[in-house]
C-alpha cells in the first residue's frame, strides 16, 4: 500500500515537472526577440521621442524669451532628454529593419550579412553617443552632440533604404522563379503528350510558351534597371530615389503578371480543347 | 293583309289579294306614277333610316382584331414554351436560331480534352493561381519601415 502510495507521489511529481518544464519553454518562446517584437519597440520608442521633442520646443521657447537659469536649465535638461530619445528611435529602428531583413526571402547570406555588419555598426555609434550625452552639459555641448548625430544619420539612411530595397527585391526575384518553374512544368507536359502519341496538338501552346519567357526576360531587365538605379540610392538616399527603384520593381512585376495570364490561358486550352 | 315588300331605292309592291288583278310592280322611287298607269299609290311609308355603316369598315375592323388575337396567341405558346426551358435551366432560344443542339452521350460529338482532368496539368494550374494571387497582392513598400523623420534643427 504505502508503495502504491510512493509511485502516485513520484508519477505526480513527474507530470508536474513536466507541465512546469513547458510552461517555461512556452514563456521562452514567447519571448523571442522577433520583427513583430522589435517594430513594437520601436514604436513605443518612436512616441516617447515625440513627446520629449514637444517638451524640448516649449523649454526652449521659455529660454529664449525668459533668459532665466531656471529657464535654462529645464532647456537644458530637455534638450538632453529629447536628443537621448532621438538616438534611441535610431537605435530600434535600426533594430526592426536587421530583423525584417533577417526575415526576407531571396536575399543571400552575404549580402545580408554585409547589410548585418552595416546596420550594427551605426547601432553601437548611436548607443555610444546616446551614452555620451548628459544633461550637466552647457547647451552648446548639447548642440554640437546633436549635429554629430545628425551629420551620422546619413549613413543610416544610406544602409536604410539599401534594405528597404533589397527586401522588395528578394521578393520579386522569388516570383520570378515561381513563374519559371510554372513555365518548365509545362513544357515537361508538353514533352510527356508529345511521347504519349497523343492525337492533341501542343505545338501552338509550345510556342506560347515561348512569349511567357519573353515576358520573364522583360520583368528581369526591369530589375536590372531597379539594381542599377540602386547604386544612385546608395550616393545619395532618399525617398525619391527610393520611390524609383520601387517603381522600376512594379514594372518588373507587370511583366511578371502579363506572363502569368499567358499561363492561365495556357492551362485553359489544355484543359478545354 | 300581304307582306310589303320595301326597298329604300325601288319599292315592290304587291297588291292586296282582294284587288281585281293582281300584279307585281316594281316602283321606282324617282319614277312618277303617271308613268306606269295601273300602279296604285300608295302611301310613304315611315321606315325608320338605317344608320349609314359601312360594311366594309366593319370587315376590315373584324379582320384587324382576328388578326391581333392571332398573334397574341402565337406570342402566348412562344412564351410558355421560353417559359418552359428557362424552368428547366435552359437558355431560351429564339424561335429564328437554328434548332439548339442537344446534349448527346455519342462520342466524337462533344469534344473533350483528354487532359481535362490530368492530375499534372491541374497541379500546374493551382500553382499558376497561386501564383497570380501572390502577384496580385503583393506590396514592395515597406511602409511600416520608412524612414522616420526627425528634428535635427537643435540650436539655442
Amino acid at each position: 500500500m504505502k508503495k502504491l502510495k510512493n509511485i502516485a507521489v513520484a508519477v505526480s511529481l513527474v507530470v508536474l515537472g513536466i507541465a512546469v518544464s513547458s510552461r517555461i519553454v512556452n514563456a521562452q518562446e514567447s519571448e523571442t526577440f522577433d520583427f513583430a517584437r522589435a517594430y513594437e519597440d520601436y514604436v513605443f520608442t518612436l512616441d516617447t521621442y515625440n513627446d520629449a521633442h514637444s517638451e524640448y520646443v516649449l523649454a526652449r521657447a521659455q529660454f529664449l524669451q525668459a533668459g532665466t537659469l531656471v529657464s535654462q536649465t529645464k532647456a537644458r535638461e530637455s534638450t538632453a532628454a529629447m536628443l537621448i530619445a532621438r538616438d534611441n528611435v535610431v537605435i530600434t529602428y535600426l533594430t526592426a529593419l536587421r530583423l525584417r531583413l533577417a526575415e526576407a526571402e531571396n536575399v543571400s547570406d552575404g549580402t545580408k550579412q554585409g547589410l548585418y555588419n552595416r546596420m550594427d555598426s551605426e547601432i553601437d555609434w548611436y548607443q555610444n553617443h546616446r551614452d555620451r550625452i548628459s544633461s550637466a552639459g552647457s547647451l552648446s555641448d548639447l548642440v554640437s552632440d546633436s549635429k554629430e548625430a545628425e551629420s551620422r544619420f546619413k549613413t543610416v539612411q544610406s544602409v536604410a533604404y539599401e534594405v528597404l530595397v533589397t527586401i522588395p527585391t528578394g521578393k520579386v526575384g522569388v516570383l520570378r522563379s515561381q513563374l519559371d518553374s510554372n513555365v518548365d512544368a509545362v513544357r515537361a507536359k508538353i514533352s510527356e503528350i508529345r511521347a504519349s502519341g497523343s492525337n492533341f496538338d501542343v505545338s501552338l501552346i509550345d510556342r506560347w510558351t515561348l512569349e511567357i519567357d519573353n515576358k520573364i526576360v522583360r520583368s528581369l531587365d526591369k530589375e536590372i534597371e531597379a539594381q542599377t538605379q540602386s547604386a544612385s540610392l546608395f550616393k545619395t538616399p532618399g525617398l525619391n530615389s527610393y520611390n524609383s527603384v520601387i517603381f522600376k520593381l512594379q514594372e518588373s512585376l507587370q511583366f511578371m503578371r502579363e506572363g502569368n495570364d499567358f499561363m492561365k490561358e495556357i492551362i485553359r486550352t489544355l484543359r478545354s480543347t | 293583309m300581304e307582306p310589303q315588300s320595301v326597298n329604300t331605292q325601288q319599292q315592290t309592291v304587291i297588291a292586296p289579294a282582294s284587288s281585281p288583278a293582281p300584279e307585281v310592280v316594281s316602283q321606282t322611287t324617282a319614277q312618277t306614277p303617271s308613268v306606269i298607269p295601273n300602279v296604285k299609290k300608295l302611301p310613304k311609308l315611315n321606315v325608320p333610316q338605317m344608320p349609314k355603316v359601312s360594311f366594309r369598315i366593319n370587315k376590315k375592323i373584324v379582320i384587324i382584331i382576328g388578326v391581333i388575337m392571332l398573334l397574341g396567341i402565337i406570342g402566348l405558346v412562344i412564351m410558355s414554351v421560353i417559359g418552359k426551358q428557362i424552368k428547366n435551366g435552359s437558355a431560351p432560344v429564339s424561335p429564328e436560331s437554328s434548332p439548339s443542339p442537344t446534349p448527346s452521350s455519342e462520342p466524337g460529338q462533344v469534344i473533350v480534352s483528354p487532359y481535362a482532368n490530368d492530375p499534372g496539368v491541374i497541379a500546374i494550374e493551382q500553382q499558376t493561381d497561386d501564383l497570380d494571387a501572390a502577384l496580385r497582392n503583393i506590396n514592395l513598400r515597406e511602409d511600416t519601415l520608412r524612414v522616420p523623420t526627425l528634428d535635427w534643427d537643435v540650436t539655442f
